[in-house]
């Protein structure tokens, strides 16, 4: 398998310089869209989208870069760290629209997360959990590594739990015959109203009020969570990339 | 740990004798001369036992004829107190599609039942409006002017209320001006009023909140506190720690919750909470950590399960009611407990575990076990054809819910047979047999009254009663009682009506541990005055007249 065949630096994950011509077209051809989006009042997560599809030819074709120059394991760490990172920045936006801009809560979704929270982050952390067992499969191991895919299963876990009772609603919510009821945002595992804060089991013991993580709301919990996961990511890759330029060297 | 008891005692005095009438903590309160009758508290019914046995009237509350919709869905309300002055508290039911009962206690759960010709009605209180030493049921109605009925030869007559022109929907009576006389505050529910009136209510005036002084000639004057309300539920807490009664007023639909504060003569608007309810259905002032501070308790909505199927009936109906809240709205749809933590309040009902108890209506503190812990009781459900069309039988059916208290650490949720699911909407406590210990009235929805009678005979308890001879506000409506034990103080006001449109009895409870005796008692009467009693027995009635 290929693994960590040459040395990548840390670097080399966000420099897209290379395909500047491609980042300003897919730019204003992504903003063009974007612009008509908007004009035609569609809501701004379809404009975010349309700018990401105009700037990801640049993306895909940096990751190829990469895989050419150093496999295809450095190319999906390229890959995870550079997407990561973007969703960290979508829940750091999300935080920011509710505790800074004091956006109401059902306005306060980020970038593109207005889609539909439950499916997007259900398919992307199941993503990442993927991709992570790929990169420690392939060599990526270090203690940052092991933490890193001991958190993004916990995280993977909690919004399965969410996506089965999203799903669990709807259809309650169809047998009842209130079909345009939405059941997005209902509490998760941790926070307030969450699973350990309400199950029978913790209910008036300790567990159920403990500060932060059975009484933080849900756009919290999942802005730490997502905090965690890029800083471990980051220090998974630093150290990775480190180890492996030692190891060349 | 001891706490420092006559550290509390002052505070106890200072901030939260809610009723007291002294315009200025610096000044010394003045001793009230008293005298002091107790008798014995009669024999528990046998056998004791740790649930309440339950006794069904045959009150029907009945919402409309073409069955319950939002806004005949809120129900009635109901009042305990002494209409005829033998000693007995007699419980008035509020109707709303059907008439009022009374039912006049004759010991022993034996009842009189004196049907009336009132209907439409919403809140209830048997007050002594006009201080002539008798009470009175004051009733507020849906879409008329208050009115108040006199009760002779087992029989009430109503007439409207002098100088009370618009359909209040709630009320909560106090001397608020310090001249003796009981005033009333009155509030709206613009929301119905609006769907039934249309335009010609705002023509008239529209509605809002008022304070109506009564004055020596019998009539009210009214003040005008704000122009709009949709008012379910009226309190007096003290909330600047003043010693002064302030108002508060809950209200329903995301509309913020009134407060005003005293400043001399005038009514200041004021936000002193951090977060609050955001369909405020009933409020309760209670001391709940026995440090003789009290606290303020609002019901709204939210389920107590947390599973899919509870929040899959829930949701359709939340969307409807609820309207999304930016992050610095201080509106949240959960029950609030606010505790002054000495630089503010702070809402801790999450902390205790009470935060969510249901689709609630009257939720009130009482000591339910005798612990000398203030325990919760909140009645539950909603029914209604045109928001819950897709639930069967248009019903949220849900338990009404008693939550224990843990020593003032939190609250447990425990089932004593009092977990009906007959869509509650007002409910009291009160001591109806004469055994001290309180028993409980609940008024449901399309469904008969309850009453329930608790058996539990655990503990010990006292009952106090004022009785002020020098004030035309003879039950001492306002007063603050606090017991004094060797590691705690617990305070109770008199009050007239609380929780969700539910009258309250003058007779303030206690329950006293096994192992604990009381110290003292201390009352700060209406006018500011203070009476101190000490060697004082427990399962007694002990009642106290202000002589001067």
């Amino acid at each position: 398998m290929n693994t960590l065949s040459q040395s990548m630096r840390m670097q080399t994950i966000f420099d897209i310089r290379a395909h500047r011509l491609l980042i300003i077209v897919g730019s204003l051809i992504g903003l063009g869209f974007a612009g008509y989006a908007a004009s035609r009042g569609m809501p701004m997560w379809v404009w975010a989208a349309c700018i990401i599809a105009g700037v990801m030819p640049a993306y895909a074709h940096h990751m190829y870069d990469v895989y050419v120059k150093f496999g295809w394991w450095s190319a999906l760490l390229t890959g995870l760290v550079a997407a990561q990172s973007f969703h960290g920045v979508e829940h750091l936006v999300q935080w920011v629209q509710y505790h800074i801009l004091r956006w109401p809560f059902f306005k306060a979704s980020g970038i593109i997360s207005a889609a539909n929270a439950e499916w997007v982050h259900f398919v992307w952390n199941w993503t990442v959990l993927v991709i992570m067992v790929f990169l420690v499969w392939g060599g990526m191991r270090n203690r940052y590594a092991w933490l890193m895919l001991a958190w993004t299963t916990a995280h993977t876990a909690e919004h399965t739990y969410l996506m089965i009772r999203y799903l669990d609603a709807l259809n309650q919510l169809a047998t009842l015959g209130a079909w345009g009821t939405s059941a997005q945002g209902l509490p998760g595992f941790f926070g307030r109203d969450g699973w350990l804060a309400t199950s029978d089991a913790t209910r008036n013991t300790f567990v159920c009020r403990l500060p932060g993580l059975t009484t933080a709301v849900r756009l919290d919990v999942h802005f730490w969570w997502n905090v965690g996961e890029t800083v471990l990511l980051l220090l998974a890759t630093h150290t990775t990339l480190k180890q492996k330029s030692n190891h060349t060297a | 740990m001891q706490r420092p008891v006559s550290a509390i005692i002052l505070c106890t005095s200072l901030l939260l004798s809610a009723c007291s009438g002294v315009q200025s903590v610096s000044e010394p309160p003045v001793a009230a001369t008293t005298t002091l009758q107790q008798r014995p508290l009669s024999a528990q019914t046998e056998p004791c036992q740790s649930t309440f046995v339950r006794h069904q009237t045959d009150h029907y509350t009945q919402s409309s004829a073409v069955g319950s919709y939002v806004y005949t869905s809120n129900g009635s309300g109901l009042a305990i107190g002494d209409l005829n002055d033998d000693g007995l508290p007699d419980i008035a039911l509020g109707n709303l599609a059907g008439t009022v009962s009374v039912l006049i206690n004759q010991g022993n759960w034996q009842f009189i039942t004196i049907p009336t010709t009132l209907d439409d009605v919403r809140a209830l209180a048997i007050v002594d409006t006009n201080g002539d030493g008798t009470r009175e049921l004051v009733a507020t109605r849906r879409l008329s002017r208050p009115v108040i009925g006199t009760f002779a030869e087992n029989t009430l007559s109503f007439v409207p209320m002098p100088d009370v022109y618009t359909a209040f929907y709630t009320m909560g009576w106090h001397d608020l001006n310090d001249d003796g006389l009981l005033d009333v505050v009155l509030a709206t529910y613009d929301t119905e009023q609006l769907q039934q009136q249309g335009l010609i209510f705002t023509q008239r005036g529209g509605g809002g909140v008022f304070v109506y002084y009564r004055t020596t000639d019998g009539r009210y004057r009214g003040e005008r506190l704000n122009n709009g309300a949709d008012a379910l539920a009226v309190a007096f807490p003290d909330i600047n720690g003043d010693g002064v009664a302030d108002i508060m007023v809950g209200n329903d639909f995301n509309r913020p919750d009134g407060v005003w504060v005293r400043d001399k003569q005038h009514w200041q608007a004021v936000e002193p909470f951090q977060q609050t309810t955001e369909n405020t259905m009933g409020l309760d002032v209670a001391d709940v950590d026995n440090d003789g501070v009290a606290e303020i308790f609002a019901t709204d909505m939210k389920p107590y399960q947390r599973d899919v199927a509870t929040m899959a009936q829930w949701l359709p109906a939340m969307a409807r009611l609820t309207r999304p809240l930016s992050a610095d709205d201080p509106q949240y749809p959960e029950n609030t407990l606010q505790r002054w933590d000495g630089h503010g309040w702070r809402n801790v009902a999450y902390d205790l575990e009470i935060d969510a108890s249901g689709w609630s209506w009257s939720g009130k503190f009482g000591d339910i076990d005798n612990d000398s812990w203030s325990d919760l009781y909140v009645v539950n459900g909603m029914i209604a054809k045109d928001m819950l069309d897709y639930l069967p039988d248009n019903e949220l059916k849900e338990s009404n819910m008693l939550f224990q208290n843990q020593q003032g650490q939190r609250f447990t949720p425990v089932n004593w047979g009092l977990n009906d699911t007959g869509s509650g909407r007002s409910m009291s406590m009160a001591d109806m047999d004469g055994d001290g210990d309180l028993d409980v009235v609940v008024n449901p929805l399309d469904g008969y009254a309850q009453l329930y009678e608790n058996r539990n005979c655990t503990n010990n308890r006292v009952l106090v009663s004022l009785v002020d001879q020098t004030s035309p506000n003879g039950d001492a409506i306002g007063a603050t009682v606090t017991l004094e034990r060797a590691d705690q103080v617990l305070a109770r006001q008199v009050k007239t009506i609380s929780g969700y449109l539910s009258g309250d009895v003058n007779t303030v409870h206690f329950g006293v541990a096994k192992d604990q005796s009381i110290r003292k008692l201390t009352v700060t009467w209406p006018d500011g005055s203070v009476s101190t009693h000490a060697d004082l027995p427990v399962n007694a009635h002990i009642e106290i007249h202000k002589t001067e």
